[in-house]
């Protein structure tokens, strides 16, 4: 299990070949009605695309992130991917940061400095040593060839990682898989955890017999994800049943694959439809030139297919006992619902409830500065 | 004034340049990678992908493919600025009767090239002459060689009103309809909305309609059996109807710019919903499964044939009052389709029932899988009703 240094070099050929498909993309019709009515707009796409193509640099992007300490690690037969951003001046409070989909750990890094060197920014609260891996088949770090890869097995995963940083006690925190991810970890290695920080639900707790009655609160939170499902749900029912399918067109075409992440930063961040008023365009094809380069995105999506069918079911027994801090980041373009306290404590030992006046589902990247603060202030209580 | 010629002659279109960039493309196909020995559990197995794209690139005869189709006579309609690609073959007999057989997704009119032939011309196939039909075989809007729309409100409401226009400019006051899939919506809309001017139709799937239901009906325990497997059908199967009413745009850039990204969406589909256990091409040669996948590659209609299921979401088939397909219905229900097969009487609540017969094999595309069941049943219904 020796750790080594990884750096990020994509070999040029596999840049100047996404640059070829990229201009030689055979781009459809544009759909009728009002754009983004039908999915991804096919004249925001195409000025993407060009930009993509003809401007972004990625040897600068590749410099920048290079300027991260990033090691590889092989655990349980797999090369996982991680960034280690030690506390400025010595020891900080250990915490390992989770992204979901469609994201990478480079959502994570405009907390980097924030979290590793918070009297720096102003920011009130112990620092940290930083721990932001990438999930299996994401980015650079390898997915088991088998099924079964869900939240569980990443949570004993991380665990091993951890303790062969020689962190015994450590924080955990994410959002989407992440958050699933962080729960686990509370739930199955507790004696390690110092406190978990979720930025959205994941999981839905325990609701069969023996639970308490819906609150009209979260009655109108369930409604409210229902007509979510409905209208925009489809991206998860393909992903949960058929991801090598669509894995075919997504891992060919560049416009595919970026239509296809894209819409899911647009519907999530709190964006109000204008996305690169929200997300610099860089970081967006930071973000796809990871999954492309990586060729990534049929086994990132099968995550929704093995959490689906050889997934976790949470019992009456399944509770978190370990500190658990809710920044609830709701105010997403695509309105999920907003969940009430009490849906959260079904599950976890609520200390620190937060809600959150704007940022959405990738609140790392949107609202870098109010979620290192919340989380700050979370593990300092908890010292 | 002179009339505008709204029907012309149409000879389906080859490229060679497309035919040499779509076997380029397929060169450089960059493949996913697969969990070994899932097969087709995650979706299209990979090895199959391989198997069947190499052919596509090396051995399938895309130009042989069309001049076997331009044997058929190709003409093109105009409707409100719409064209519309349909085959029309006349029928060798006494008295043939003018049948329009429609198609659905994501197949094309390529599904009805063994049954043109049987129905327009039955005795070279040892049939009686008297049960001859002219035969017309339209392209959805959107789909095949027919225009793609830029509006919205192509619907299978707007639809069936097209074919109804286009039966009438070929001087046809009465007539036969078939379809299956989406062609049975069209189909029985054209009930519908013009049963003065139909003599029957006949379905060889039942479409996902809602009858119309008093306040107080009971539900049969078959019928309540049905909408619950449906739903759990559409649960574990449903998602590509979910996507492509919610983000058919989102889903056509890759599937426009990548063959075996395309191939992938279609084959899946012939192989879940055709009677084939599994085994895709113990129904369907490759070539047929590649001259479908390439019609909809070299017209670039996986977008706009997609769309049909958003358009559908304004415009679902939901009997009101007072709904319901009067004239004359035959069924012909295959043991595969998409999801649970649903029993008589649901069909019953909205249809005239005169014929329903329980076939013995065959799946969603039975014009492709088993053409003689399928002609000698049209052939059987619509026979009853000429006097």
């Amino acid at each position: 299990m020796r750790i080594e240094p990884f750096k990020v070099a994509v070999a040029e050929q596999v840049l100047s070949d996404l640059k070829t498909r990229i201009r030689n993309t055979r781009w459809p019709d544009s759909a009728p009605g009002a754009p983004w009515s039908q999915g991804t707009d096919l004249e925001w796409l195409r000025n993407l695309m060009d930009y993509w193509a003809e401007e972004f640099d990625w040897r600068a992007q590749e410099q920048r992130l290079g300027e991260l300490a990033q090691f590889s690690i092989e655990i349980d037969g797999i090369r996982i991917h991680f960034v280690h951003a030690r506390a400025r001046g010595g020891r900080g409070i250990p915490l390992l940061l989770t992204h979901g989909w469609p994201s990478a750990f480079v959502e994570y890094l405009p907390l980097v400095p924030l979290l590793t060197d918070p009297a720096r920014h102003g920011i009130d609260g112990p620092a940290f040593d930083l721990v932001i891996p990438s999930l299996p088949g994401y980015g650079f770090s390898e997915r088991p060839r088998r099924a079964g890869v869900n939240y569980r097995y990443v949570a004993a995963l991380w665990h091993r990682l951890m303790t062969e940083l020689e962190y015994k006690r450590y924080g955990s925190g994410g959002g989407d898989f992440g958050a699933g991810v962080a729960t686990l970890m509370a739930l199955d290695r507790s004696d390690s955890i110092i406190g978990i920080h979720l930025t959205n639900l994941e999981l839905a707790p325990y609701l069969g017999p023996g639970s308490r009655a819906l609150s009209p609160a979260e009655k109108a939170y369930i409604g409210t994800s229902d007509l979510w499902w409905q209208s925009e749900g489809g991206y998860k029912a393909i992903q949960s049943t058929r991801p090598q399918t669509l894995g075919y067109s997504l891992n060919d075409s560049p416009a595919g694959l970026a239509a296809w992440i894209a819409e899911k930063w647009r519907s999530w961040s709190d964006c109000h439809g204008d996305l690169e008023g929200r997300i610099p365009r860089d970081f967006l094809l930071t973000l796809l030139t990871l999954y492309w380069v990586t060729g990534t995105i049929t086994s990132s999506i099968r995550d929704y297919f093995d959490n689906r069918w050889h997934g976790i079911t949470l019992g009456p027994e399944d509770f978190v006992r370990s500190p658990t801090a809710i920044a609830n980041f709701t105010s997403q373009f695509a309105f999920e619902g907003d969940p009430p306290r009490e849906w959260a404590e079904r599950l976890y030992s609520v200390q620190r409830w937060t809600p959150m006046e704007r940022g959405g589902h990738f609140a790392p990247t949107e609202e870098p500065v109010a979620l290192a603060r919340d989380i700050a202030v979370f593990f300092a209580s908890l010292s | 004034m002179v009339k505008e010629m709204t029907v012309q002659k149409f000879d389906p279109p080859y490229s060679e340049a497309a035919v040499a960039d779509l076997r380029e493309r397929l060169t450089r196909t960059r493949w996913p990678d697969q969990i070994p020995g899932s097969h087709w559990d995650y979706g299209v197995s990979l090895d199959y992908m391989k198997e069947i794209c190499r052919y596509w690139k090396d051995e399938f005869d895309w130009k042989r493919q069309i001049q076997k189709i331009s044997a058929f006579h190709h003409y093109r309609f105009t409707s409100c600025g719409l064209g519309i690609h349909f085959i029309r073959e006349r029928g060798k007999g006494p008295a043939p009767i003018p049948l329009i057989l429609t198609h659905g997704w994501p197949g094309s009119f390529l599904e009805m090239v063994k049954v043109i032939p049987m129905l327009a011309d039955p005795a070279s196939f040892g049939a009686n002459s008297a049960d001859a039909f002219d035969v017309i075989v339209p392209s959805l809007p959107g789909y095949g060689f027919s225009d793609r729309p830029t509006e919205s409100g192509v619907n299978t409401f707007r639809i069936a009103d097209i074919w109804m226009e286009l039966m009438k400019e070929l001087g046809y006051e009465r007539l036969a309809a078939q379809g299956g899939d989406w062609g049975a919506d069209v189909t029985t809309l054209l009930a519908l909305r013009h049963p003065e001017r139909l003599i029957g139709i006949h379905l060889n799937s039942i479409p996902p309609y809602k009858p119309y239901l008093e306040a107080g009906t009971v539900l049969s325990d078959l019928e309540q059996d049905f909408l619950t497997e449906e739903r759990r059908w559409y649960e574990t199967s449903g998602a590509y109807d979910h996507l492509q009413k919610t983000a058919p745009q989102t889903l056509a850039y890759g599937l426009n710019d990548s063959p075996t990204g395309l191939a992938a969406w279609i084959l899946e589909k012939f192989r879940d919903w055709g009677d084939c256990d599994g085994d895709i091409e113990r129904r369907f040669t490759k070539n047929e499964l590649l001259s479908n996948i390439t019609l909809y590659w070299m017209t670039q209609t996986i977008p706009s044939s997609c769309r049909l299921y958003c358009e559908d979401k304004s415009a679902p088939l939901h009997f009101q009052k007072g709904d319901y397909v009067r004239v004359p219905c035959g069924i012909a229900r295959f043991p595969k389709r998409e999801g649970p097969l649903p029993p008589r009487r649901w069909v019953e609540r909205g249809f005239n029932i005169r014929h329903w017969t329980e076939m013995p094999r065959g799946g969603h595309f039975p014009a492709l899988e088993e053409p003689e069941l399928l002609v000698e049943d049209i052939r059987l219904f619509f026979g009853a009703l000429r006097s």
